[in-house]
């Protein structure tokens, strides 16, 4: 298979991501973008591995890496989020402006 | 250490701990102050013993080299004043404990009294220029301190404020001329600095012309004169040791410390005779339409203290210190009495007093004692030694002094005019206290307890006999010899000549019959012009239109400038940076997405920029 087909599923994946990350104001799915985001990573590390063949399989060992993390992550960004909406019934990030500093 | 610095420090420590421990308990605040008095008196005594004036004890003080800080020297000059300055203290510590009894804040005046000491020692002792400016402006401040002891009085209040005002004039004055002595003689020890400026006419006449501005101040000559007789509203003792005995002698003391330097300055010295010609009759008509008995001997003071000064600008410094001492102890004497008179009728008020004679015999005695001193009756301390200043203008006269001839003709008349107005005060002053009928006020007072009458009677010693020490050459004229600047003369017996006795007996005789002859005018309703006398000639107001109405537009002045450009431009500093914080803050709102649009569309400018790059 040519480089260039998982390459392509790999940016559409993050491009999505991208915009799903930069449009929506739904918490949840912003989480769910920026896995879209990392699984596009993902998906281009294990194509750069198999292209180079290499013996130490580092690029998959990394995307076991990041797989990681990103479960941990969204079990704490999931956390984060119920205790929002406990607090305030919505989980809309443009509403939670509690921190934001009053330009003088 | 040297004794010398030891006689400094034990009077300081005194009052540092009377300060600490004394606000425990009375007795222990007045065992502290009298027995740090007593012992610097003990280590002066010891100096004294050691002969300094024919070789002079000089202490290194600290620090080697460029800057040796504390260094003392004792010659006879120095030993003998601070003998006095013991001796007039530890009988002014004693009389305290009487005369303060009712004091709530007796502790911190003891200490305040020792610190004084202290810093009157140091001037009297001090090697290097530095030390010496440090004592004068402690002194400069225990004064203020003192006057202001009952604070709860707008007048004490007033008064305090006023004679640290005046008095720091001068210092300006001073502090300046010692630096130039400094910078000019690149040393900061005093005899070296003395030589040097002493060999320099332009120097010694600069220095000495600006230190002369401080020792105005101190010793209260004309035109910084106007404090001392305010300076009444402090307690009587503290009048008698720093408003009559020493801090006054002070400045007399420095310009005979410095004398080389204003030999060398003819110009200076003739100024100081004009001034002291002014301030001698001046304060002595003053003292004459006072009507508060310490008022009377504050004028008296500035009056007497014309004479010092007078003596040194004719060259006769020995002249001068001799006058000083014997001044001090008649000085001293009177404000105690005059304390004691107080403290027995409650007022110092002249038209009050009257009749006390019976009533109070040991004040009466002594304090007599003292105005026979003051006006200078043979064979009392004071006849001698205005005697002394006599001869000296009379020589100054004939033209043996470094000022012309009419300075001292000047002198001369002013001070026999002086010694009949004076004699003139001390009769009104003595027939208004003790002689005519007892005023109401009178009745029902008794003789002060012996705490405060044992000093006056100490004091009688020195005020009748002390005169007598100047006669013989090995005695007094030895005595204070100023061995440290200048070579060891041979010391001249300070004998009165016929001319002069003649012609100050007279005028002792004129003064006090005219007081006596006018004794039942009534001296209080005194019409414009006496008020006018009274109020000094009218010299606080020349100060208010001249100093304090110019100082406070000034004031006013800076005052707008402070708010309009030095405030305006910190605090627009302050606003400024916060308006272009703000301006900077406002991409930074706290909206996440627009953050990460920012850093995408940074990426992809960059990765098209890096495209560019490689395909051309």
């Amino acid at each position: 298979m040519h480089l260039s087909l998982p390459l392509l599923l790999s940016v559409s994946l993050f491009g999505i991501g991208v915009y799903g990350l930069l449009v929506r104001r739904n918490a949840i799915l912003i989480l769910m973008s920026v896995e879209l985001m990392l699984n596009g990573v993902n998906v281009s590390l294990v194509a750069f591995d198999v292209y180079w063949a290499d013996v130490l399989h580092a690029g998959q060992s990394m995307v076991i890496f990041v797989i990681t993390i990103a479960a941990a992550e969204i079990g704490l960004g999931l956390a984060i989020l119920l205790l929002l909406f406990r607090a305030r019934r919505t989980i809309a990030i443009d509403e939670a402006t509690e921190l934001h500093e009053e330009a003088s | 250490m040297t004794a010398a610095l030891l006689m400094v420090l034990v009077p300081a420590v005194a009052a540092l701990l009377g300060l600490l421990l004394g606000g425990m308990s009375r007795p222990l605040a007045a065992a502290i102050a009298v027995g740090g008095t007593a012992s610097a008196l003990g280590v002066a005594l010891y100096l004294a013993l050691l002969e300094p004036w024919a070789e002079p004890l000089i202490g290194t003080g600290f620090g080697e080299g460029t800057l040796p800080l504390g260094a003392t020297v004792v010659d006879g000059l120095a030993s003998t004043v601070a003998l006095m300055v013991c001796f007039v203290s530890l009988l002014v510590q004693i009389y305290s404990i009487g005369y303060m009894r009712e004091e709530p804040r007796y502790s911190s005046y003891a200490a305040f009294i020792s610190l004084f000491t202290a810093a009157m020692l140091a001037v009297v002792v001090a090697g290097d220029l530095l030390l010496l400016v440090i004592g004068w402006e402690v002194m400069g401040l225990c004064s203020y301190l003192l006057i202001g002891q009952r604070w709860e009085q707008e007048e004490a209040r007033r008064a305090a404020v006023k004679a640290f005002l005046v008095t720091k004039i001068g210092d300006i004055g001073f502090i300046i001329g010692i630096v130039v002595l400094i910078g000019a003689t690149a040393t900061t020890l005093l005899p070296d600095a003395v030589r040097a400026a002493a060999d320099d006419p332009t120097v010694a006449t600069v220095a000495s012309g600006l230190i002369l501005l401080g020792v105005l101040g101190k010793s209260a000559q004309f035109p910084l004169h106007a404090w001392l007789p305010d300076a009444m509203a402090g307690p009587s003792p503290v009048s008698a040791l720093i408003h009559a005995a020493t801090m006054v002698a002070a400045g007399v003391y420095v310009v005979a410390r410095l004398y080389p330097m204003y030999l060398a300055a003819p110009a200076i010295l003739t100024a100081m005779a004009v001034i002291a010609c002014v301030t001698m009759l001046g304060a002595a008509v003053i003292a004459v339409v006072q009507d508060d008995l310490k008022r009377v001997l504050a004028w008296s003071t500035v009056s007497q203290l014309a004479y010092m000064v007078a003596a040194l600008a004719l060259g006769a410094r020995d002249a001068a210190i001799f006058h000083m001492l014997s001044h001090a102890f008649s000085k001293a004497l009177l404000f105690l009495a005059a304390g004691a008179v107080i403290h027995a009728v409650g007022s110092g008020a002249l038209r009050e007093l009257g009749g006390l004679r019976r009533s109070m015999p040991v004040t009466f005695i002594t304090m007599t004692i003292g105005l026979l001193a003051l006006v200078g009756v043979f064979p009392l301390a004071g006849f001698f030694s205005k005697e002394s200043v006599l001869v000296a203008a009379e020589h100054a006269a004939h033209g043996d002094a470094e000022v012309a001839s009419w300075v001292g003709w000047t002198v001369l008349v002013v001070s026999i005019l002086t010694i009949a107005v004076t004699a003139a005060y001390a009769q009104r002053l003595w027939l208004l206290t003790w002689s005519g009928p007892r005023r109401d006020s009178s009745s029902g007072v008794r003789e002060v307890p012996a705490v405060m009458f044992v000093p006056l009677v100490v004091l009688v010693v020195p005020a009748v006999v002390f005169g007598f020490s100047a006669l013989e050459r090995a005695w007094l004229p030895t005595w204070i010899q100023a061995t440290v600047t200048e070579p060891l003369g041979t010391a001249e017996a300070l004998r009165p000549e016929v001319a002069t006795v003649v012609l100050s007996v007279v005028a002792v005789i004129v003064g006090a019959g005219a007081a006596l002859v006018f004794r039942h005018r009534e001296t209080f309703a005194r019409g414009r012009a006496g008020s006018f006398v009274a109020a000094g000639f009218g010299f606080d107001a020349v100060y208010q239109g001249l100093v304090v109405r110019p100082f406070l537009v000034v004031v006013g002045w800076v005052t707008a400038f402070d708010r309009s450009a030095i405030q305006r431009s910190v605090s627009g500093v302050g606003v400024g940076t916060l308006r272009a914080g703000s301006l900077l803050q406002r991409p930074y709102r706290g909206d996440v997405q627009r953050y990460v649009s920012s850093a995408v569309t940074a990426v992809v400018v960059a990765i098209v920029v890096m495209l560019v790059a490689i395909a051309t």
